[in-house]
């Protein structure tokens, strides 16, 4: 499983909050924070993390992510990515 | 001024600790002084009502900003009931919302302004409207000549008043119908005093308090935020949209003593590895209410506020913000149950647990949970139909009692009530209470099919997360059934996706399956 993987992943299942905001699945790369962006909200993200759990079947340990990283597509694809690895 | 007045608390605090704290809001301690000046002086512009068949009401157009609760004083203070309006939400929603209420005037606060000549365009009856600020008064004059419009930067500076109570109504809630009609719960100065005077006793807060403030104010929890801190003269707090998604930090930056919020934000925390044990020592109280509380999650919870008592509230808003609360005891852990209990009802509330005859079921039995007494409220704006069907009068009683829809069960006489889950299609997405009819009706309208299937989605500790569904046929374009919808319905009430399925699985009964259709979620895109 890839970082490019999860974003794909987090691109479908937010396939509606993007054509909202008339953006395309680009527009999720880097530093694009999901929260920040106004594209969801804290419970929407918490149901992003429940559902990427449930597509690799695996719990995620998002404690030692940087709370200011945490939200930005970039850096928590690289982290779930690395954590998978890990496992 | 009579005591039944809920906002007599706040009049009290401001002449009481005019100096202390009554918010502390982006960066700024606003005191009681300051914004008991700013709700009453808004308040005098605030219209009398002409007929007194029906309480006045005031909408508030905002999200936990110092316009907005100074909104919600000052519609109080003037003796209206207020109708908060949340900006999250489709406009046409608000719209009707606004209209089915008769309000009469509109506070709106900077962030919800942009959307204020959406909220306008149709609404023809004259109207009170206070924005912000002053420099936006001549465009919206010249667009809108209809209303009259005041500026809430500009005010005179008059005397403080006392407020006063024209009607019975304290606020007008709207929730989610199965219709597809929201439902307006009008809920009297009687029922909420009574509430935050059960709860003033249960916590006892004093002026030192400082209580969070985390429910949007379209959510009846804001209630107990407010009124409970401002009757003790206690500190509000509220914490930006972002930082509500990790708290952790701000709790202690700003030393809170009551935490309040739904079980998922403590289960959010808990992912983000927020629960460290000792990491809240400030905090006394540990509030949960709107679904159900894991008792993983609570025991977590326990770790991190070793000195706080951490309680379980339930309550329908039909039966004033709470109506039952259980108090989990440090380190009592109980392997039986993986749901913190509700517990028993609040002081002077009755519940009881029947079956379909509103009969009452022994201990052991799961049945309805029913309650009655001073909480239960007025019932339904201008709906005596739904009002009759959930404000019953069980056989061989002689009160009127408010049926929950939820089934429940108390495995004993001496055991506390427990939550099992809803007798409809009733869910809770974070606390948001929503009708799956609702959704469905939606969906059935933009698709133009006659059969549409919502179901919870994620599923999470503390409930779901949200809402998926299904429909039938391969010729519908789903991306913009979704798009539409979103025009429709609060984002909570949206869905994320819409699969489309060749048949519906059925169950023993023929009906349709939604465990079924739930479980082919499971690992699917």
């Amino acid at each position: 499983m890839t970082a490019e993987d999860i974003r794909t992943f987090i691109a479908e299942s937010l396939q509606a909050q993007l054509q909202n905001a008339r953006l395309d699945n680009a527009a999720l790369a880097g530093d694009f924070d999901l929260l920040g962006s106004g594209l969801i909200d804290s419970m929407s993200f918490l149901n992003l993390v429940v559902e990427i759990e449930d597509w690799l079947g695996a719990e995620l340990n998002l404690e030692d992510l940087d709370p200011e990283q945490l939200t930005k597509v970039g850096p928590l694809c690289s982290f779930v990515e690395a954590q998978l690895a890990d496992a | 001024m009579s005591e039944q007045h809920l906002a007599g608390g706040f009049y009290r605090s401001s002449q009481r600790y005019p100096d202390r704290p009554a918010l502390s809001i982006d960066g700024e301690q606003i005191s009681y002084r300051q914004l008991a000046a700013l709700a009453s002086n808004l308040s005098r512009l605030l219209p009398e009502q002409p007929s007194v068949a029906q309480s006045p009401l005031t909408a508030v157009f905002g999200q936990r900003s110092l316009l907005a609760y100074a909104g919600i004083l000052a519609a109080l203070f003037a003796g209206h009931g207020y109708v908060p309006l949340n900006p999250d939400f489709p406009v046409a929603r608000l719209r009707n919302m606004l209209a089915r209420a008769k309000c009469r005037a509109l506070i709106i606060d900077q962030q919800a302004l942009p959307l204020l000549p959406q909220l306008l365009a149709e609404t023809e009856t004259p109207l009170v409207v206070i924005l912000p600020r002053e420099q936006d008064l001549a465009a919206h004059r010249q667009a809108h000549p209809q209303h009259r419009f005041y500026a809430a930067d500009a005010l005179e500076q008059e005397p403080q008043h006392m407020p006063v109570r024209r009607g019975d109504i304290a606020y007008l809630l709207f929730t989610s119908g199965s219709t597809g009609i929201p439902k307006g719960v009008m809920v009297s100065h009687d029922n909420a005093c009574h509430f935050i005077d059960s709860a003033r006793q249960r916590y006892q807060l004093d002026s030192s308090d400082r209580v969070s403030q985390t429910f949007a104010l379209t959510f009846d929890l804001s209630v107990f935020d407010l009124f409970l801190a401002w009757q003790a003269g206690a500190c509000v707090c509220v914490p930006q949209a972002g930082e509500l998604i990790k708290p952790g930090n701000y709790i202690n930056r700003e030393r809170l003593t009551l935490w309040f919020s739904v079980p998922s934000t403590a289960l959010f925390m808990k992912k983000f590895g927020e629960l460290k044990a000792d990491k809240y020592p400030t905090l006394k109280w540990s509030l949960f209410c709107g679904e159900a509380l894991a008792e993983e999650v609570a025991a977590r919870w326990s770790l991190a506020a070793p000195n706080a008592v951490l309680e379980n509230l339930y309550g329908p808003t039909e039966l004033t913000i709470a109506c039952t609360v259980y108090r989990r005891e440090p380190g009592a852990a109980d392997s039986e149950r993986s749901v913190v209990p509700i517990g028993e009802p609040l002081p002077g509330m009755t519940a009881m647990v029947v079956d379909e005859n509103l009969r009452q079921v022994p201990a052991g039995v799961q049945g309805e949970l029913i309650l009655t007494g001073p909480q239960l409220t007025l019932g339904y704006l201008d709906d005596a139909e739904r009002t009759r069907r959930a404000f019953v009068q069980p056989p061989d009683c002689d009160r009127i009692y408010y049926r929950t829809g939820d089934s429940v069960i108390r495995r004993s006489p001496q055991q506390p009530l427990e939550y099992v889950g809803r007798l409809d299609n009733q869910i809770q997405v974070n606390g948001h209470r929503v009708e799956l009819g609702e959704v469905e009706s939606a969906i059935r309208n933009q698709a133009q099919i006659d059969e549409a299937v919502a179901v919870g989605w994620p599923v999470t500790d503390t409930g779901v997360g949200g809402i998926v569904a299904f429909v039938l046929g391969s010729d519908i374009d789903t991306g913009q059934v979704l798009s539409a919808l979103k025009s429709q319905l609060p984002g909570y009430m949206t869905p994320s996706r819409i699969h489309v399925v060749e048949r519906y699985p059925l169950n023993s009964n023929g009906k349709i399956d939604r465990h079924a259709l739930t479980a082919t979620l499971k690992g699917k895109k």
